[in-house]
């Protein structure tokens, strides 16, 4: 039992010195935080906030977390990065069952041949969708930020034509690639930021990882677009707030 | 109507009157400038939540015909890091002018009695109410939370009841009594209520502890008479009963529990609970009639009476549950000894009975998918007869229709079971719904009526056997075209229920069919309805009288639009409710209402703080409160008035988004 202990503490201590004599990482596993605000995302969700409702959101006030945290990881090597939910936070309680995280769901990104494998879940449907990786148009601002002992630089980009995010990527791990399924930054997304959704996404950790990445689909599985999520939500009547969130949820799958 | 914010800090004044409503405020309008009322909330796992809701007042029951009511009232509130307090006072006036009548065929032994009724009432009811409301801490560190009402109401009625009696014999009807009755009361009632609560998460989780006590002191003092003259067949001579009469009842009743849940693993818990109610409630009841000498001085001593009643009720109860993500559960039972204690103070005798209390539930929640969901439920509980079935007292406020109670009733048991099903698509719109219900109870509670040749009915409750009751819905509804719903709900229930008439027993299996249309579109253009249509068949048969069928046709339905002219700023409400009840032998008239209510609405002002209102209710007038029963061998139909058409003219006035002040005119 000493000698396990022992030998993990070897192995931490080797990480950390590892890291540092390192000045690149083309391979690893990346431990994020998200956290969401939820109480003021309901907020802005509810159509009116007087009389009985403003006692309803009284209430659910005192009976949820004003912040839900939760774990997600991003696998990665040179050629893709694989993103799900790490471990079940269980003292989180959701307002907003949507932002449950979701084990089954899992963002593969193939930057070798710019396509985005996607497993996602809305409503009652299960989509496993292939598309092109995101293209976005990043402005790189000169402000710095340390996230996980790593220098990282400010970008801001739009999507869904007004909705602003925020991310903060690292030159000092190479593979173009982040979380939620974001990309096109000279290095790694180490933090992300949702202002519109009360969102941000941290990396706590990062390890070296020398086993390869493992996938949870079939390659000769039956690939639907994220077009048809699109579709199909669209479909639904929902009020136009909702409709607006969940569109953005689809998104960020 | 008035309020301020300031911080977390609430100032609320309001001042109302009209002649539509019961209450000064609406429930809407109760959290905006009361306490809120009393409102539990709660949220599920799932994303669901549920809001009861409660008047501490009961007097709802009472709210029937037409109100013209006044109330003035404040609230202060406020808010600090971990207290909360809020305080209320109103003082409400109404009057209610209520108009009832009716007929009940009473099916007999080879012959029927029909009785019509009519009563004339007028109450006013007259209240001033305080309370306040105390928050202290957090769930973690233990949350208290301290509620105290006080309430003083006044009530005086005076009502006016005629009532004749014929006897229904192969068509030939004959008058077997006519009666008027003159009766009127004034009482007085203090109460005082309030409750303590603490509740606490301990730091392992899942284990928590909560406790609460609350308490009811009640002192009831009332003053009244009967005047009744009734003639019995063609009797040349009157049978008067010309009494006035006092009482005063004085209760107080404390309940306490405590529950405990200990985690036995992440996913099962046991919930330990203790429950003691004790009951103290002292009722003096003087019914005096005239002497010779034209005063009311000789005590009537079979309608008057003194007693003291005890009630000690204990129980405890273990459950276990399990939740897990697609399935939760929990099974477990009370067990608990309520004893009853009665002390006649003017015959000076003593009754006590006890009652051994056995509830065992189980429920069980499956969710193999998101948005699908089978749920079962059975739960057990002992019913015991309450005091005044067990007292032999005697009611007399309607002569010709006398209850008196029974001292060898025994406790009953109810078995309960539902089950639910639920699937819904929302990508699709598409939603499946079945549910339903079964339940009997062994040794229920029933009535044993004597009717005698004059038309005058004895009742006396009684214990039967192999009564039951039971429903069941299925319902489905999609998309049909371009967002707008339709969906087909088919519906039966029914069931079994036993008295005793002139000592013959009687079964009457009742039930009644219906299929309804739904349809609705809720969607973000410029119009939104939904509606539904509703066609169904209610039957009942009597062993008494098998050759008596009473089957009658039924028809509900609504329409309600929205329309919006977003442009022009103009809003137009419809709504409308159609019921209709066919005819047979009993109810020889169909009774069919349609009420149409439409609303307009236009908003002015560069800052969109003006409203104006336009609302036209019952606009065809034929808006009634009716009630029809054919449960049992006594089919009975009445009739309340009620609000008819009237035109409300309505402006209001946002000074600000969280201040508002309403002057509605009518």
């Amino acid at each position: 039992m000493l000698n396990k202990i022992f030998t993990l503490f070897v192995l931490a201590v080797f990480h950390f010195t590892g890291f540092a004599q390192q000045t690149f990482l083309d391979r690893g596993k990346i431990f994020y935080e998200r956290r969401i605000s939820q109480l003021a995302l309901q907020d802005l969700l509810m159509e009116r906030n007087d009389g009985f409702s403003s006692i309803f959101v009284e209430e659910m006030k005192k009976q949820f977390p004003k912040v839900i945290s939760d774990e997600y990881i991003l696998e990665f090597d040179s050629q893709q990065s694989y993103y799900h939910a790490g471990v079940e936070n269980t003292n989180n309680k959701y307002i907003l069952t949507d932002f449950k995280p979701n084990e089954t769901e899992f963002i593969h990104q193939q930057l070798d041949k710019n396509i985005a494998i996607s497993k996602m879940n809305l409503f009652e449907k299960t989509y496993l969708t292939s598309d092109s990786l995101k293209k976005l148009n990043w402005k790189i601002s000169g402000e710095t930020r340390e996230i996980a002992g790593f220098e990282c630089k400010k970008a801001i980009a739009t999507i869904l034509d007004s909705v602003v995010v925020v991310a903060f990527y690292t030159d000092e791990i190479t593979p173009s690639t982040g979380p939620l399924g974001f990309n096109g930054l000279p290095g790694t997304i180490l933090g992300f930021a949702i202002p519109r959704l009360y969102l941000t996404l941290f990396a706590t950790k990062v390890e070296r990882m020398d086993t390869p990445i493992k996938v949870r689909y079939k390659p000769a599985e039956k690939f639907s677009s994220k077009k048809t999520a699109v579709a199909d939500l669209k479909k639904v009547e929902m009020s136009g707030r909702w409709k607006d969130m969940m569109m953005l949820q689809i998104e960020l799958k | 109507m008035g309020n301020l914010f300031k911080g977390k800090r609430k100032i609320a004044a309001y001042a109302t009157t009209n002649s539509s409503e019961f209450e000064g405020l609406n429930w809407d309008e109760l959290a905006t400038y009361g306490d809120g009322g009393n409102i539990t909330t709660e949220f599920n796992d799932d994303g669901s939540s549920m809001m009861f809701m409660s008047s501490g007042d009961g007097d709802y029951a009472e709210n029937k015909g037409l109100p013209d009511q006044q109330t003035i009232g404040g609230f202060y509130g406020n808010k600090w890091k971990n207290y909360s307090i809020g305080n209320s006072a109103q003082f409400q006036k109404v009057r209610m002018n209520i108009q009832n009548n009716g007929y009940t065929k009473s099916i007999l032994p080879g012959y029927s009695l029909y009785n019509t009724y009519a009563e004339d009432k007028l109450q006013t009811r007259k209240r001033y109410k305080m309370g306040s409301k105390n928050e202290w801490g957090t769930d973690s560190t233990g949350l208290f939370k301290l509620n105290l009402n006080a309430a003083q109401t006044s009530r005086n009625s005076n009502s006016t009841y005629t009532s004749e009696t014929f006897n229904n014999n192969n068509s030939i009807s004959s008058l077997l009594n006519k009666s008027i009755q003159e009766r009127s009361n004034a009482d007085k009632d203090n109460q005082l209520t309030g409750s303590l609560s603490y509740r606490q998460k301990l730091k392992k989780k899942g284990r928590s502890i909560s406790a609460e006590a609350a308490w009811n002191l009640d002192d009831k003092t009332s003053e009244g008479s009967l005047y009744s003259s009734t003639r019995y067949g063609l009797s040349s001579s009157l049978d008067i009963v010309d009494q006035k009469k006092s009482g005063r009842q004085q209760s107080s009743y404390t309940n306490s529990s405590m529950i405990f849940t200990e985690p036995i693993s992440k996913k099962s818990f046991l919930v330990f609970k203790y429950n003691l109610a004790i009951g103290k409630n002292e009722s003096e009841r003087n019914t005096k009639s005239k002497s010779g000498q034209g005063n009311y001085d000789q005590l009537v001593d079979s309608l008057s009476n003194h007693f003291q009643f005890n009630t000690f009720s204990n129980s405890g109860s273990l459950n276990f549950r399990y939740v897990d993500k697609k399935l939760t559960m929990s099974a477990g039972s009370g067990l608990g000894r309520v004893n009853y204690q009665a002390n006649d103070l003017e015959k000076l005798t003593n009754r006590s009975i006890s009652f051994a209390n056995f509830l065992p539930v189980f429920n069980l929640v499956f969710k193999p998918k998101q948005q699908r969901r089978l749920s079962i439920d059975y739960n057990g509980s002992t019913t015991n007869p309450s005091l005044g079935q067990i007292q032999p007292l005697i009611n007399n406020d309607n002569p010709l229709s006398i209850q008196v109670g029974n001292a060898n009733l025994v406790q009953g048991f109810r078995n309960n079971m539902r089950f639910q099903f639920s699937d819904y698509k929302v990508l699709k719109s598409r939603s499946l719904n079945l549910n339903g219900g079964f339940s009997t109870t062994s040794n229920d509670i029933a009535m044993s009526t004597a009717v005698d040749a004059a038309g005058k009915t004895i009742s006396k409750y009684i214990n039967v056997n192999g009564v039951y009751d039971y429903d069941i819905r299925a319902s489905y509804s999609r998309d049909i075209i371009k967002g707008i719903s339709g969906g087909l709900v088919l519906r039966q229930d029914g069931g079994s229920n036993i008295n005793l008439v002139n000592g013959i027993r009687n079964v009457t299996n009742y039930h009644s069919r219906s299929i309804s249309l739904d349809f609705g579109y809720w969607g973000e253009r410029w119009y939104s309805f939904n509606g539904s249509f509703r066609i169904g068949k209610s039957s009942s048969t009597s062993t008494l009288r098998p050759d008596f069928k009473n089957t009658y046709t039924t028809m509900s339905g609504y329409l309600a639009a929205d329309l919006k002219f977003k442009k022009i700023k103009s809003y137009v409400n419809l709504w409308s409710d159609l019921t209709y009840y066919g005819s047979n032998d009993v109810f020889v008239k169909p009774l069919s209402m349609f009420v149409f209510t439409p609303t307009f609405s236009k908003i002015f002002g560069k800052t969109e703080s003006f409203t104006a209102k336009l609302k036209v209710f019952d606009l065809f007038n034929q808006n009634r409160d009716i009630n029809r029963n054919n449960s049992s061998n006594f089919l009975s139909q009445s009739t309340y008035n009620t609000l008819r058409r009237f035109v409300m003219f309505g402006f209001v006035y946002n000074l600000k988004n969280k201040s508002a002040l309403a002057t509605p005119a009518k």
